[in-house]
């Protein structure tokens, strides 16, 4: 049994911008795992799991 | 010229409509699933099956149905049957067994160890389950296929081979990127191929990503001489920001890859042989 991959959720709390990290890809993506796609801060844990109905609106970070 | 097996995974215990309205539910959707995935060149299916409500299900009647339909439906089709033991993680140790016991099916999953489901649930896999199903399979002739989701789970079966519970040559899926086991990586599935080697040598070895890792470990696969799996359980994306049109999809990508490579897809008779199945 797999569970298939999981995604952390974030929002940036400077920019608004929603952006997603493959859980599997901690090590590729380092310190951009967390970090806003578009202006770099930090972003806040929405939530974590599996792909889900609305993840299309959160950009996926890329290693 | 080397033969390569491709198992389906069709439906998995997790995904729904939801996240991807081509996954597979039904006894019937997956009957007729697996005959499409066979005909693009599956040797193997690995099935899970799911309650009324969508959620994963031990129910033997389920299996029972699924396989029924299989092969009144498609008398022609000779794919390996591998079916899951832990389709529910609420599921008893006698309900994660009852269906071999009485569909005798040619393979079924080892989940060889325990570990965290999701970082919301646990995934139990006790000593005396593994030891009663280890027995089990072997006196029910059904091959086990071992679910290595870290290289302690390979040391595991290691353990239970030198203890008769399980029965050389074993056949290991290392299970690579989901969330709480080793990261989906070359480097990783070198690892565990090396692992295996020095720990149960002589056993055969397939594997899968999930999520960007599947591409990955599916090239990985065809040049280190293992097999691969590929399906809905694993991957409901078939790319990037794109959602599998069907399982099929999928198998028709490896078999791609794998004759790129100059290897053979290995057809169901070629995968009992490779295995052992029967003997």
């Amino acid at each position: 049994m797999s569970w298939g991959p999981s995604w952390f959720y974030y929002r940036c709390p400077d920019c608004g911008k929603k952006f997603r990290s493959e859980t599997g890809l901690m090590a590729e993506l380092g310190e951009k795992f967390d970090r806003c796609p578009a202006c770099g801060a930090r972003g806040e844990y929405e939530t974590d799991g599996p792909i889900r109905p609305g993840a299309e609106e959160y950009e996926e970070t890329e290693p | 010229m080397a033969k390569t097996i491709i198992t389906v995974a069709t439906t998995g215990a997790w995904p729904k409509k939801e996240n991807n309205p081509n996954v597979p539910m039904t006894p019937s959707e997956i009957a007729e699933d697996v005959y499409d995935c066979w005909q693009a060149g599956a040797a193997i299916a690995h099935l899970h099956m799911r309650d009324d409500e969508g959620n994963g299900t031990m129910s033997k009647d389920k299996f029972a149905e699924t396989i029924s339909l299989l092969r009144k439906s498609h008398p022609d089709c000779d794919v390996v049957l591998n079916l899951t033991t832990s389709g529910d993680l609420y599921a008893t140790d006698e309900t994660r067994q009852l269906h071999l016991k009485e569909l005798r099916p040619e393979m079924a999953s080892y989940d060889c160890g325990s570990m965290n489901w999701m970082n919301n649930a646990l995934f139990i896999n006790s000593p005396a389950f593994l030891e009663e199903l280890g027995k089990n399979m072997q006196a029910w002739g059904v091959k086990p296929e071992i679910e290595a989701f870290d290289p302690g789970m390979i040391a595991n079966a290691a353990y239970y081979l030198k203890k008769g519970v399980l029965k050389a040559p074993l056949h290991f899926q290392f299970c690579m990127g989901c969330a709480n086991g080793i990261p989906g990586s070359m480097k990783n599935l070198v690892f565990m191929k090396e692992t295996m080697e020095s720990l149960c040598p002589g056993s055969t070895w397939s594997t899968f990503g999930v999520g960007r890792s599947a591409m990955e470990m599916l090239y990985g696969a065809v040049a280190l001489g293992g097999h691969i799996r590929v399906g809905m359980e694993d991957n409901v994306l078939y790319a990037k920001g794109q959602l599998a049109s069907s399982n099929r999809q999928f198998v028709e990508r490896a078999a791609r890859v794998i004759r790129e490579y100059g290897n053979e897809v290995a057809t169901p008779a070629e995968a009992r042989e490779i295995l052992g199945l029967g003997k």
